[in-house]
């Protein structure tokens, strides 16, 4: 009596089917990691009109915020994005990379940073491969960097000292994932170019510096 | 279905530009070498890649196994060789194709590729620079139903590992005769 329930089955296996496929397309596009929330890229620097006449020994960067995983890599992947940054802006004669060995009228500088987040917070998520596919505001990016630049002369007598404290959030959509971080990005290079501001124009002699 | 899905698998294979690896021979006395390690994806635009622990992982040994150095550490520190790595990874994938093959269980193959390039700067202990080398190699992956059988010949971390410590290699390799300029600096033979 009524008709063969085989048809329905049917139905329900290539309902199946396509859930499962469509399951295995979303693991893949997941294969496509969000992008690392830890980045230490600067942007890119504008030329000072005039160097100051320095040779610059760059210390490594140390990052003492211990709830920071990876630091001592994003650390050393940020110093050299400082050493590309510092060589672009023309701030100084020459910047060189640790090991530093300053000489005699040369210069030694140094970050440390007590404050380091940077972090791409999931926003809103059910289901993070449908909202991914939907390209709703998934994301939320955190920046907070806080710390100090000492600038100190071959001696080790310092000769410039400058602090700063600065944070930023924003909402990412999902199919601006690639962009990766910009508000992170600039929030870095705001706070690495404000305290190089700070200690240059102390080295200048504007009379705030230590 | 689940055996299907159980089947299926992805392998590397690589592209081969590299060629083989070169013979390294090293000095009586060699020297330390500090090592610092940053990657980019670079397409389609510039990025710092989030599986660098292992990258950077693959690179050290590299130079520990390169049998060149007395010491190789991580990071910035005191040395007689000082190493920026920067590797920049090209990524080429077919979204429509891994649509294709989600939706078949794979049945349908789906592939990519990603070229990878090591950018290597020498220095001396005293940050002077020795010379920069730029070596460039592809790994291609490829998915698809009853590939487990062949993962044994191209599990993908493997392949990447040795693409990494050829990288490390071949970078050596051209490097090598500059080291002459930093102190008790290793040499190459059989290139």
């Amino acid at each position: 009596m009524g008709g063969p329930p085989a048809p329905a089955v049917r139905v329900n296996r290539a309902r199946m089917r396509r859930w499962l496929g469509l399951a295995l397309v979303l693991a893949l596009a997941g294969c496509q990691n969000p992008p690392l929330a830890s980045s230490p890229t600067l942007e890119p620097a504008t030329p000072a009109a005039s160097p100051l006449p320095f040779r610059v020994w760059l210390h490594p960067v140390q990052i003492l915020d211990t709830s920071t995983v990876e630091a001592p890599r994003i650390a050393d992947a940020f110093t050299l994005s400082l050493h590309q940054y510092l060589t672009e802006s023309r701030r100084f004669q020459e910047v060189r990379l640790p090991p530093a060995h300053p000489g005699p009228g040369d210069l030694a500088l140094q970050l440390l940073i007590t404050r380091y987040r940077a972090e791409r917070t999931e926003h809103e998520m059910g289901w993070w491969g449908w909202w991914r596919v939907a390209g709703g505001p998934v994301y939320v990016d955190h920046a907070e960097f806080a710390g100090k630049l000492v600038v100190v002369d071959a001696e080790g007598d310092l000769l410039a000292e400058a602090s700063k404290h600065s944070t930023a959030s924003e909402g990412v959509s999902g199919y601006d994932t690639k962009k990766v971080f910009p508000s992170a990005a600039a929030e870095r290079t705001r706070f690495v170019e404000g305290l190089l501001d700070a200690a240059t124009k102390q080295l200048a002699g504007d009379g705030t510096g230590p | 279905m689940p055996l299907l899905l159980a089947l299926s698998a992805c392998v590397s294979f690589r592209g081969g530009e590299l060629g083989d690896a070169p013979v390294l021979e090293p000095r009586a006395d060699p020297p330390s070498v500090a090592v610092v390690v940053t990657a980019y994806d670079v397409f389609p635009e510039r990025r710092d890649i989030p599986a660098l622990p292992a990258w950077t992982e693959w690179v050290m040994d590299g130079y520990t196994e390169s049998g060149l150095f007395r010491e190789v550490r991580s990071g910035f520190g005191d040395a007689d060789l000082h190493v920026e790595v920067t590797l920049e990874r090209r990524d080429e994938s077919n979204l429509a194709l891994a649509t294709l093959s989600g939706l078949t269980l794979t049945v349908f193959p789906a592939w990519g590729s990603a070229e990878l390039t090591m950018i290597s700067r020498f220095r001396d202990g005293q940050g002077n620079e020795l010379v920069t080398t730029r070596k460039k190699e592809s790994v291609h992956i490829w998915i698809q139903l009853l590939l487990i059988f062949a993962l044994p010949f191209g599990y993908p971390p493997v392949v990447s590992a040795n693409v990494m410590q050829d990288l490390v290699l071949h970078s050596l390799a051209e490097a090598a005769p500059h080291f002459e300029r930093a102190p008790d600096a290793g040499t190459v033979a059989g290139r």
